[in-house]
């Protein structure tokens, strides 16, 4: 049985947490969360981003026209974690060393 | 406190779903192509991508959640706007005008209150031929302490 779960965490008024985990037979086998920011165009777009994409975690950085700035390999994060983080540095994650947190 | 609202996709929403990425990238095949060559500019490819694969396995089930602090959604909600969430649950209305006609209410002001919705992702809006149709993404509301998701 494969349980796909998406969702969104207001942070703020124009900032989000974007989260899918992928489950089956009870472990996580995908999952990306991706801080985003609204943009000037009213879309979003992400500024920080945890996933483990062929089973490789890493945490990607983007810049504020969207182009991918930083992808650094991290240990794997419980959403509980990245919740936390989000909340508490908000935009600063955006101009911070993420892997290291 | 914060408030989650729920929604579990029926296997003809998991269907509809799956037709609405068909309608957007074609085929898994085309998709996965495009996201080998975007994924880093673009990473939600990556996540279509996943989702559409697990929604082809067997007995997949889909589920979404939105968090939202109190506050947030305590000054946008209004009793109208919750006799829209509530009407959307139990009717498939076609159209805003249509809506606007079976809630016996003003075009302007139902519209209002469903662009109102839509930001806080209570509500979609699907494309249908002229008509924008409205289209209720919860199923549940419940409130909890914050520390419960981690929210300090």
């Amino acid at each position: 049985m494969v349980e796909i779960r998406k969702q969104r965490i207001w942070i703020h008024k124009n900032e989000i947490l974007d989260t899918l985990e992928i489950e089956k037979e009870g472990k996580i086998k995908y999952f990306s969360y991706t801080y985003k920011i609204k943009g000037k165009n009213g879309k979003w777009i992400p500024g920080v981003r945890w996933d483990n994409l062929e089973q490789a975690p890493h945490v990607d950085r983007y810049d504020e026209n969207n182009v991918l700035v930083e992808q650094k390999p991290c240990r794997e994060k419980p959403l509980k974690e990245v919740i936390k983080l989000v909340t508490i540095f908000r935009r600063n994650l955006m101009t911070m060393d993420v892997s290291e947190l | 406190m914060h408030t989650e609202i729920f929604k579990s996709y029926s296997n003809a929403q998991i269907m509809e779903e799956k037709r609405r990425l068909e309608k957007k990238y074609e085929s898994i095949e085309n998709l996965h192509q495009k996201f080998s060559v975007d994924k880093c500019r673009n990473p939600e490819l990556v996540d279509d991508y996943m989702i559409w694969k697990a929604l082809n396995e067997e007995g997949a089930r889909l589920t979404e959640k939105i968090v939202l602090k109190s506050l947030g959604i305590y000054q946008m909600m209004s009793p109208k706007r919750m006799e829209i969430l509530d009407h959307l649950s139990s009717h498939a209305t076609k159209s805003i005008k249509e809506l606007a006609i079976e809630l016996k209410r003003d075009y302007k002001n139902t519209y209002d209150d469903i662009k109102a919705l839509v930001k806080f992702d209570l509500i979609e809006l699907i494309n249908d031929g002229k008509n924008k149709r409205p289209i209720s993404k919860i199923d549940n509301i419940i409130m909890l302490p914050d520390k419960k998701i981690g929210l300090p």
